[in-house]
């Protein structure tokens, strides 16, 4: 499982984990019913306080991405979480703002725009798909 | 049981109260109050001569306040230094291992000391940091010599682990080691790390709770993240053009010019919202900063000075 | 070159200063009361007893010109300071200008105090032989400690040697040229005199040469092995991986103890014995002369742990550093646990050196045959009082002076176990500071025969006075350690038990053997409490609290 943890982000070090691992779950990366590294493993991996990977698993845990089994350790959800496809929106809104501020400053009107994205759209599509 | 098990959980591990040292004219520490929760990796940073390691010198008893007290694991580390020391391990920023001791004879030293040295942890270790036994210690280089150091200060597993600035001059790999040894300690029930150090993204990584210290005193001492909450970088558009920084309370390092001014605000968001529009201005932008960005605006100068025209003007 | 004058005038001048004040005035004192007194022989003599403690004047200049002398002697390295070698100087200068500018101070000071102080108390010593001489031997201290040697250990016997020839030169010297009248060896001396002095002076410019080849090899930082062929195949073997762990703190103390200061004094011993064998043999050549018995070996034990007494009193973990180890200061144990490996390694290295002293001895003595004398001897004793009180006093000498070296190895551990280096120069200040009032009272008893009658009659109740200040010392650092939690009650008891059982063994001794009206019971119990040491002892642990927790 590979994640990144940027110390010049000011954004607290277990929510990055926990938004990281949310995509994983999100893009097909981590498989439902997938094993998550143990707490003492996964800090002593990426170098950070066992804590703070425990605060992560836990805000995973109310968001239902993840599930404490008693014994067992800790699994991804096998129920499809509803949180995905609002995280795939998110991740993607995210996105669009950078290209509207980027149009914004380029002098790109927004409906070039949007005729541009479907544009490239059909140049990336793959011929005979539509 | 349990209870006065829990109690002696609950309790913390090393308490200094009102600590003062004084060398000469220079005071070291100024009247220090610290408590180190036990189970926790505590952070002590601060400047080059701000105290740090006169206060870790403090803990282990080879200093003696001059005012206040000390107290590790409920003894005193003057009065009892064999009680505390046996329960302490100890990695000093200075070279202090014997040159002339092979790396063996310095385990087999150290393994006569402490009834609680685990032998097969020592060995594990020993090969994981690629020591050579038959080597000398004025042998090995800085880092090796690091990690024979860590070795014999890991092997009998002590209840706190004290590192005076462990990661000075060493290559990352070195650093790592370090770190990957304050994380496995501290994965261990009960024990507790006490390090100082100015690498701050480190210590903002590994450590729960910080402790700043500048010129003796106790800056802040608190958990990380409430820390790190509660300071923010704001900043401010004023309406017409200021020629010198803004006067905020809580505001640190004032950097800008003109209309934008840019500073660190200890605060609340909503409450700057309000002292800023009482000031003339809105707030445009603002992030939480790192560590690094909070240190130096706490502990550095006040205002960022500009070069002096004439210098700039030979160029 | 004014990078070298500065540099002599740094070393030599500004880091001395106070020292070379206190010199000066030290000078201008005697040389007034020599002025003052009378040039007669009693004068004269106390006036020459002034300068006995001449070679340890010498060997703490030898220390200053040697540009300080930390480190250590034992290792192969050279001890020049090697943060002097990125200075921009050529190596010639570094070793040069220290060499040239400490025979000139050496020569310097002898003239000023022969002519300052002892020739007008009519002493008429030669102006220069002595001051070439002595320069010559700080010149070939300071090449030899810069050298680096193949050899670990071999530089301290060879210091040893050369300090031997020193002492025993000057010896020599000043035995026959105090002869008055002038016999026939005062004669030769005195034609051969040019030519001495020749040879002397040329002695520290060949110093200088070897010295610049040595600094030379170390600024390039090659330290030559001439064992190397042997190092590596044997180290593993030594790797120590497979040695028993150690029992306790103590035995794990006792051990890096014994690593680090044990093996001195056995290897200089081990060192000593061929030129101690070849000197004696050649007196023994001699008719009449004093040094022909192989025993006297036993009694240079503890001639030759003046210099090495002050290795013990530290608190270091490396040879040769006297700054205190937190790595020591850290270790879980307690000060009288520091304080009783110290002891310990004492009396094992006193002991291993003693034992091989002694078989050395005993193999001398049949060797040349002298069991016969040595019978004598023996025989002359039995007759004056009883065999069994001979043998005894014979037991008592040959076990008394290994007792006697270790005391000496530890009553001066205190001053260095606490960590301040003013209280190591302590000793150093009290001899300068004795110095006067000792003189001054010698001279007072010249003048007039009566007064040294005085003194003697009261030295017994002085001596009486200092046993008793002595107890009470005693009686406090007893206390102090018991207050301080420093030992517990069956320790006291362990430590005060064996002290009083000695103190009442020498006293029945004493009795038994001296004769009663020489020796009166008050004085023998006198001498038995100042013999055996209890105070400085007893302060060590203190010592090493009062360093561990500054």
């Amino acid at each position: 499982m590979q994640i990144h943890i940027a110390s010049d982000d000011g954004v607290p070090i277990y929510l990055q984990i926990a938004k990281q691992v949310k995509y994983l779950v999100a893009t097909g990366r981590l498989l439902p019913g997938e094993e998550m590294p143990p707490i003492r493993v996964l800090a002593e991996q990426l170098l950070l306080n066992p804590n703070t990977v425990a605060r992560a698993y836990r805000e995973l845990e109310i968001a239902g991405i993840v599930e404490k089994r008693r014994t067992a350790g800790t699994y991804v959800s096998q129920r499809p979480s509803p949180l995905a496809r609002e995280e795939r929106l998110r991740i993607v809104t995210e996105r669009v703002d950078v290209l509207l501020v980027e149009a914004r400053h380029l002098e790109v009107g927004t409906d070039e725009l949007v005729e541009l994205v479907r544009q490239r759209d059909r140049q990336l599509r793959p011929s005979g798909q539509e | 049981m349990s209870s006065a098990l829990e109690t002696a959980r609950a309790e913390p591990v090393v308490v200094l109260e009102g600590v003062s040292r004084q060398f000469g004219r220079v005071k070291a520490l100024d009247d220090v109050t610290l408590r180190v929760p036990r189970g926790v990796v505590f952070g002590l940073v601060g400047v080059n001569g701000a105290g740090k390691t006169t206060l870790l010198k403090h803990v282990l008893g080879l200093l003696k306040p001059q005012t206040g007290r000390v107290t590790v694991l409920g003894r005193d580390p003057v009065a009892d230094p064999v009680g505390v020391l046996s329960r302490v391990g100890y990695l000093g920023e200075e070279n202090d291992l014997p040159g002339w001791m092979r790396v063996a004879e310095l385990i087999r030293y150290m393994q006569g000391f402490y009834s609680t040295w685990d032998e097969k942890y020592a060995d594990h270790l020993l090969r994981s940091f690629e020591l050579d036994p038959a080597a000398k210690v004025k042998h090995l280089s800085k880092g090796q010599r690091a990690r024979a150091g860590l070795l014999v200060a890991l092997a009998y597993r002590p209840e706190i682990l004290i590192l005076d600035d462990p990661s000075s001059g060493l290559d990352p790999i070195v650093r790592r080691d370090i770190l990957g040894a304050i994380i496995r300690t501290i994965s261990e029930e009960g024990r507790t790390v006490l390090f100082s150090s100015h690498l701050l993204h480190e210590v903002e990584r590994v450590a729960d709770h910080i402790a700043l210290l500048d010129k003796g005193r106790v800056v802040v001492a608190d958990e990380m993240d409430r820390f790190k909450r509660s300071f923010c970088e704001v900043t401010l558009q004023f309406e017409h053009p200021l020629a010198a920084p803004p006067c905020f309370v809580d505001s640190l390092r004032w950097q800008g010019s003109g209309r934008e001014w840019t500073a660190i605000v200890r605060g609340q968001l909503d409450d700057l919202a309000r002292r800023a529009a009482a000031a003339g201005a809105r707030i445009v932008a603002q992030r939480a900063p790192t560590l690094d960005e909070i240190f130096v605006a706490q502990v550095g100068p006040r205002v960022a000075q500009a070069e002096p025209e004439s210098v700039a003007a030979e160029e | 070159m004014h990078c070298a004058i500065h540099l002599c005038r740094w070393h030599f001048w500004h880091r001395f200063r106070w020292w070379h004040v206190a010199a000066g005035i030290d000078l201008v004192v005697l040389a007034v009361l020599c002025r003052v007194f009378p040039a007669e022989p009693g004068y004269q003599v106390v006036a020459l007893l002034l300068f006995a403690p001449l070679p340890l004047g010498l060997a703490a200049l030898a220390g200053v010109f040697t540009l300080g002398a930390g480190g250590d002697l034992a290792a192969r390295e050279s001890m020049y300071p090697a943060r002097m070698f990125t200075l921009p100087m050529r190596t010639r200068d570094l070793t040069v200008w220290p060499i040239l500018v400490g025979a000139a101070a050496v020569v310097g000071a002898w003239v000023a105090i022969a002519t300052l102080v002892l020739r007008p108390i009519g002493l008429a010593v030669p102006l220069w032989t002595p001051g070439l001489a002595m320069a010559a031997s700080v010149a070939w201290l300071q090449a030899l400690a810069w050298c680096p040697l193949g050899l670990p250990w071999l530089r301290l016997p060879v210091v040893i040697g050369l300090a031997y020839v020193i002492l025993f030169g000057s010896a020599a010297t000043a035995a026959v040229s105090a002869q008055t009248p002038p016999g026939e060896g005062y004669v030769f001396w005195k034609s051969m005199a040019p030519i001495v002095a020749l040879v002397l002076a040329l002695q520290p410019p060949v110093a200088c040469a070897v010295a610049t080849y040595g600094v030379s090899w170390a600024r390039r930082g090659d330290t030559p092995s001439w064992l190397s062929f042997l190092a590596d195949r044997g180290a593993p073997a030594l790797g120590a991986v497979t040695r028993r762990p150690f029992r306790s703190p103590a035995a794990a103390q006792f051990w890096l103890e014994w690593r680090l200061y044990g093996r001195s004094l056995p290897y200089a011993m081990a060192w000593m014995i061929p030129v101690f064998a070849g000197v004696m043999l050649v007196h023994r050549s001699v008719p009449g002369s004093p040094c022909r018995s192989p025993l006297l070996l036993l009694v240079l034990l503890p001639l030759m742990t003046l210099g090495s007494g002050a290795e013990l009193g530290r608190l270091a973990a490396q040879r040769g550093s006297r700054a205190t180890a937190s790595f020591l200061a850290v270790r879980p144990m307690r000060e009288i646990e520091f304080v009783r490996a110290k002891l310990l390694v004492a009396a094992a290295s006193v002991g291993m050196a003693y034992l091989l002293a002694a078989a050395v001895a005993a193999m001398l003595v049949l060797a040349t045959g002298s069991l016969a004398e040595h019978a004598a001897i023996w025989q002359a004793m039995a007759d004056r009082s009883s065999p069994i009180k001979a043998t005894a006093a014979c037991l008592l000498a040959l076990l008394g002076l290994p007792v006697l070296t270790w005391t000496m190895l530890v009553k001066a551990m205190f001053l260095g176990l606490g960590g301040r280096t003013w209280m190591s120069a302590i000793p150093a200040a009290a001899l300068v500071l004795l110095m006067f009032p000792s003189v001054w009272i010698a001279w007072w008893c010249l003048a007039d025969p009566g007064r040294a009658q005085l003194l003697w009659a009261a030295a017994v109740p002085l001596a009486e006075l200092l046993a008793a200040v002595k107890l009470v010392l005693a009686g406090l650092v007893l206390r102090a350690l018991r207050r301080g939690a420093v030992i517990s009650r069956p320790t006291a008891v362990k430590l005060v038990v064996p002290w009083a059982a000695a103190v009442l063994g020498l006293l029945a001794a004493i009795l038994w053997l001296a004769p009663p009206e020489l020796v009166p019971w008050h004085v023998a119990l006198t001498i038995a409490v100042l013999v055996v040491p209890a105070v400085r002892i007893g302060l060590a642990p203190l010592a090493v609290r009062w360093n561990r927790h500054r």
